[in-house]
């Protein structure tokens, strides 16, 4: 008996056929058949080693896509800053972004945006910042002065190696630091080292910090919020090569018909990272619970957050009356008079800092 | 349709029997496997498929209105105010014509393109049952999977055809309306006219491969029905449903299994250097659907009493 009598005898057995191929389809979708790759072991490192490994881990060239997931539950936000060409810097903070990423040494690098049918792009080349807008088809041209190295790593700040170094600052005697079992991140070997806060006051479950088995560059940072499964901000290589991209890369010229503005070093958008501190401030406390406090005026943040603001539930206390954003990680307190905190703990700490820092 | 019926055609002089076993006895189940290795003989019947998609009025009617939408914008653009420069792809048609196409390819793409893939697809074996042809085809006698592989030929060649009539009257509105030199990619960087071309010529494949998913979708359901236009419909519907559930942020963990999710990532092929990642991935999604659509199509087709 052949197959095909088989099947022709059987009709509900030709059933079996598209059961089969969408069984093996999902497979493959999930992984299975290359999954091989990901037996192998990393030596055991412990996490103070592994710790020192990230700090000192600077590779020369690399190129990857990055992949940054924020849920944090917060409203979401029309761009906030105001600075065009820049206007979709700010949303990263909500929902899935893609970009590229080439690095060659702290000289030469270039992030791209990509939107689904936009791009916009940093590329930083010696002292040269160009910022392209596709929608707008505007290019902006910045002059970096000489003592500004770092210029262009203020605009790209969603790296993991970034991220992470972040991470790795707020570690205090208050961290737990382990080394949780290899992951597999863009398709390479990877340890994860997960800082947990012994802080209870903090809304930080774990951060968990994917870390190239070969190269000790971070490939990944996930942020848990306490008591959620779900990292709240994942900011991830999908795919990474650790080779000097080409020299083209990181040259621009402006097309033909492009906008061209001339930009100044001092107008340099802050960093668009969630928890910093845009521009200039005090923080409070440290380590895990340290809230960050931004004096302006109520005017200032009319301007900036205007439309936002009225949607944004109203809280009073004997600190004062104000507008209170709450999330999964991050919480913000706008009081009337014009003073901004924020920080990875709950409302209660903020209303704690805003009566002792009048 | 009686046995007899079928044996007196299978046992027509010339037709080579591979067949050892009789057929089931119950009903036409499978056709008969005959099978004869010219390969001019399978072009035979593909070119007759494309023959009667071809020259059907509906489906050139079809043609025509993917034709006028590349039209359309270009000469809105044209006459438009100049001062709002639209987003990428939009404000790109008045520095270079291939933007035209592109943009064309951009709003037939959600719509239009499914609309006409689903109405030629949905027709396909739905078409013949409830025009009777279909028991006649298969009396010929025609295997049932050839039957399918050959209805599936002429469905590929329709979606490239249907890709390349937007893209070609986008390029030639575009030179005609248009400058035509270089091409400034979504990343700010400039390539020529023919790399521009190029880039394009892949986009259209990838949209062609795109639509081929919903033709092999129209396909499965044209065999489950013997109303054309329902299966049309359900072809459509299921298609907008996708994009529908692609739209709603809240079902994200759900979106990269849905068949539209990468409809749009051509725009990929439009950075600098291209980045064919997701591009890769969206062929293989496209793919995946496409055989488990044939699959089941062959699976409900070859098992399916054919009355009409």
């Amino acid at each position: 008996m052949t197959v095909s009598t088989i099947l022709r005898q059987h009709r509900a057995l030709r059933w079996s056929v598209p059961a089969c191929v969408a069984g093996v389809v999902a497979l493959a979708s999930a992984g299975v058949f290359t999954a091989q790759a990901s037996s192998e072991r990393l030596p055991s490192k412990s996490a103070s080693a592994l710790l020192a490994d990230v700090q000192s881990a600077r590779v020369s060239g690399l190129s990857g896509t990055i992949v940054a997931k924020m849920s944090l539950g917060l409203p979401s936000l029309p761009s906030i800053g105001g600075n065009q060409g820049q206007a979709s810097l700010p949303s990263l903070l909500s929902g899935s972004h893609t970009m590229r990423f080439w690095y060659d040494g702290p000289d030469r690098q270039r992030v791209a945006l990509l939107g689904t049918t936009n791009e916009t792009d940093v590329f930083h080349n010696g002292r040269d910042l160009w910022q392209w807008d596709s929608d707008g088809h505007t290019a902006t041209h910045t002059v970096l002065p000489a003592d500004h190295p770092a210029a262009a790593q203020k605009q790209i700040d969603l790296t993991p190696q970034q991220v992470a170094d972040r991470a790795i600052k707020a570690i205090t005697p208050s961290t737990q630091v382990t080394v949780a079992a290899n992951r597999r991140v863009a398709d390479r070997s990877a340890y994860e080292l997960v800082l947990t806060p012994r802080d209870t006051g903090t809304l930080v479950g774990s951060v968990r910090i994917a870390v190239d088995g070969k190269t000790k560059m971070p490939l990944g940072v996930q942020v848990f919020a306490k008591g959620s499964s779900s990292p709240a901000i994942d900011v991830s290589y999908s795919h990474v090569t650790f080779k000097t991209p080409a020299a083209d890369n990181f040259t621009f010229t402006p097309p033909p018909g492009a906008t061209v503005k001339q930009g100044s070093a001092a107008e340099l958008p802050a960093k668009p990272a969630p928890g910093t501190a845009p521009g200039t401030g005090t923080t409070i406390g440290s380590g895990w619970t340290s809230i960050f406090e931004y004096r302006t005026t109520p005017a200032q943040i009319a301007k900036v957050a205007g439309p936002l603001l009225g949607q944004l539930k109203t809280v009073n206390g004997t600190w004062g009356h104000g507008r209170l954003v709450t999330s999964a990680l991050l919480s913000v307190l706008v009081t009337d008079d014009g003073r901004v905190f924020a920080g990875a703990v709950d409302a209660t700490a903020l209303y704690a800092a805003a009566t002792t820092h009048k | 349709m009686s046995r007899a019926d079928v044996d007196a055609a299978a046992a027509q002089p010339g037709q080579v029997q591979v067949v050892a076993t009789p057929p089931a006895p119950s009903s036409l189940t499978g056709g008969r496997p005959v099978r004869k290795s010219l390969l001019g003989d399978h072009g035979r019947f593909l070119r007759s498929e494309l023959l009667m998609v071809f020259r059907r009025r509906r489906n050139l009617a079809i043609l025509v209105v993917l034709g006028v939408v590349p039209i359309l914008i270009g000469v809105a653009v044209k006459l438009g105010d100049h001062r709002e420069r639209g987003d990428t792809i939009f404000g790109g048609i008045t520095d270079n014509g291939l933007f035209a196409a592109l943009a064309a390819l951009l709003v037939v793409m959600p719509l239009f393109l499914p609309l006409g893939v689903a109405v030629v697809a949905g027709d396909a074996i739905s078409g013949e049952a409830s025009t009777g042809t279909l028991r006649y085809l298969l009396a010929v006698p025609v295997a049932r999977t050839r039957l399918l592989a050959v209805k599936f030929g002429g469905i590929l060649v329709w979606c490239a055809a249907s890709v390349v009539v937007v893209a070609a009257c986008g390029v030639i509105v575009g030179a005609i309306l248009f400058p035509s030199g270089e091409l400034t990619l979504l990343s700010g960087r400039t390539v020529s006219y023919a790399a521009g071309g190029y880039r394009l010529l892949l986009v259209c494949g990838y949209v062609a491969v795109s639509m081929a998913m919903v033709g092999a979708l129209g396909l499965f359901v044209s065999t489950m029905t013997e109303v054309p236009v329902a299966a049309m419909a359900a072809t459509l519907t299921l298609t907008i449903v996708s994009e529908v559930l692609d739209a709603v942020p809240q079902l994200s963990a759900l979106h990269p299994w849905l068949p539209s999710h990468y409809w749009l990532q051509w725009v990929d092929l439009l950075r600098d250097p291209m980045a064919t990642g997701a591009v890769g991935h969206g062929l293989l999604v496209s793919g995946a659907y496409i055989l488990i659509f044939l699959s089941l199509a062959w699976a409900r087709f070859s098992g399916k009493d054919v009355t009409s």
